[in-house]
């Protein structure tokens, strides 16, 4: 009787301690690393007509080694500057981060007038990836 | 074996499997513009006398920055990156020709300018002008200019806040790349590269050498035909290929070649001649040569005709040609 629920507990343990150490140590997606913002067709039009432009949020945060290219498309008809960054219609700028760091460029767009990239240092192997996991784990969940 | 350390294995399988999991893709290290669209253009005097027009530059990377002489922080750091940039770039420095652009007309005489980025280089090419001239190039390249006066320190005491990217334009004389304030120098020159690897491969370097016509009299009642001969030379890194051809003293070229047809020659017309990149075809006497049809007058010695050859990728390019 004692037998079977020691080994269930054990069993519990065992994979408990494995799910974490699977979190602090196996390496973090990397299928895309892209963080794509993208102004959709007729987006002009419609902030002409008062609709607010929401397209990027301030701060923009972005982990290297995880997510940390940033892409903004313009898929309207015509020309978009977001921040320092001028794009005709149908055109997209790409741009890869490889140091950590806090940037800030003016931008008419946003009520504080300017444009904040936050380029976080990539979770470490350990406490900092597991803490990497908890923190991005509750969107997917919400996703489903 | 246990069921945990069965599990163990498994943990250990997949963190490899992600490992070796490709990671990004090739291409520019900094900022990159998709697909690349033509830079704006503009014209301003540059700081050496002449004017600058941005499309007069085609067959150069251009490396665009824009700042002040006043600047006390970011404008040297990003001018002595760019002097590292082009010391980097060794040979290959001379197609790159970095051009920086005054935030502050009111401070930035031409001769203030030209000693402030010859200190850093003294390729540097400074920009400016009137604030009505420069402000439409600002806000072409979605540069932000914020004027700070700097209390208690008269009237000429201001910083100009300004956004510090580099842009850069490539040999045909689109925007490619903005790479931020801070993007790091080896990447700068990777891109540079990129970009000057690719005007490489598109570029054709055509030279025609020691081009010359035999000698025709003028054949009353018939058409009268002279041969032209030139060797041409390939410089480039692209195949081009020879289309056609014009004469002064002709009304029409064809491209021809003699052949040889077990003792008879034949003479055939050709629709072009293929040059590969470094290599060279001599046109000469029993191979190729141009046909020059329907003369205007008899060609002697001490006469030039002027020759016009139409290449794919270089256009037409002239040759001088001796009647021999």
């Amino acid at each position: 009787m004692r037998r079977p629920v020691a080994l269930g507990a054990t069993a519990v343990v065992v994979l408990a301690l494995a799910a974490a150490a699977w979190a602090a140590f196996a390496p973090l997606p990397t299928t895309s690393r892209e963080l794509t913002y993208l102004i959709p067709p007729g987006t002009a039009a419609r902030v002409k007509a008062g609709a607010p432009f929401t397209v990027l949020p301030s701060p923009v945060h972005l982990t290297l080694g995880v997510r940390d290219i940033l892409v903004l498309t313009n898929d309207d008809e015509v020309i978009h500057q977001l921040g320092p960054v001028i794009l005709g219609p149908r055109q997209t700028y790409r741009i890869p981060f490889r140091q950590p760091g806090r940037f800030q460029y003016a931008c008419s767009l946003h009520a504080s007038g300017s444009l904040t990239l936050v380029i976080e240092p990539a979770p470490t192997a350990g406490l900092a990836r597991l803490r990497w996991r908890l923190e991005h784990a509750r969107p997917l969940i919400s996703l489903r | 074996m246990r069921g945990g350390q069965r599990l163990a294995v498994w943990v250990f399988a997949l963190t490899w499997a992600a490992l070796v999991a490709p990671a990004g893709g090739a291409g520019f290290r900094s900022g990159a513009f998709e697909p690349a669209r033509q830079a704006p253009d503009f014209a301003l005097s540059a700081s050496d006398g002449t004017e600058f027009r941005l499309s007069g530059t085609r067959g150069k990377v251009i490396l665009l920055a824009f700042g002040y002489t006043n600047c006390p922080d970011v404008c040297p750091t990003v001018l002595a990156e760019l002097a590292q940039v082009r010391a980097r770039l060794g040979r290959d420095a001379g197609r790159v020709q970095v051009t920086y652009v005054s935030v502050d007309p009111e401070r930035d005489t031409a001769a203030r300018l030209r000693a402030y980025v010859q200190l850093f280089d003294t390729t540097f090419v400074g920009l400016t002008g009137s604030a009505a001239q420069l402000e439409p190039v600002w806000k072409a390249y979605g540069i932000s200019i914020v004027r700070r006066e700097i209390p208690g320190r008269g009237p000429q005491a201001y910083a100009v806040h300004h956004t510090a990217s580099v842009y850069m334009v490539d040999t045909d004389g689109r925007l490619r790349v903005m790479a931020p304030f801070g993007t790091p120098v080896d990447d700068l020159v990777h891109d540079v590269r990129v970009l000057l690897a690719a005007g490489s491969a598109q570029e054709s370097s055509i030279r025609l050498d020691g081009a010359w016509v035999r000698r025709a009299p003028a054949m009353p009642d018939t058409e009268s035909n002279a041969a032209a001969y030139v060797t041409i030379v390939n410089g480039g890194r692209a195949t081009d290929t020879l289309l056609s051809a014009t004469a002064d003293v002709a009304t029409s070229v064809e491209i021809h070649e003699t052949r040889n047809m077990s003792g008879m020659m034949m003479m055939e017309r050709v629709p072009r001649i293929v040059v590969p990149p470094a290599a060279r075809v001599e046109l000469k006497p029993g191979g190729y040569h141009l046909m020059l049809i329907g003369l205007k007058h008899a060609l002697g010695p001490g006469q030039t005709v002027t020759l016009t050859l139409v290449f794919e990728r270089a256009g037409p390019i002239i040759a001088r040609a001796a009647v021999r």
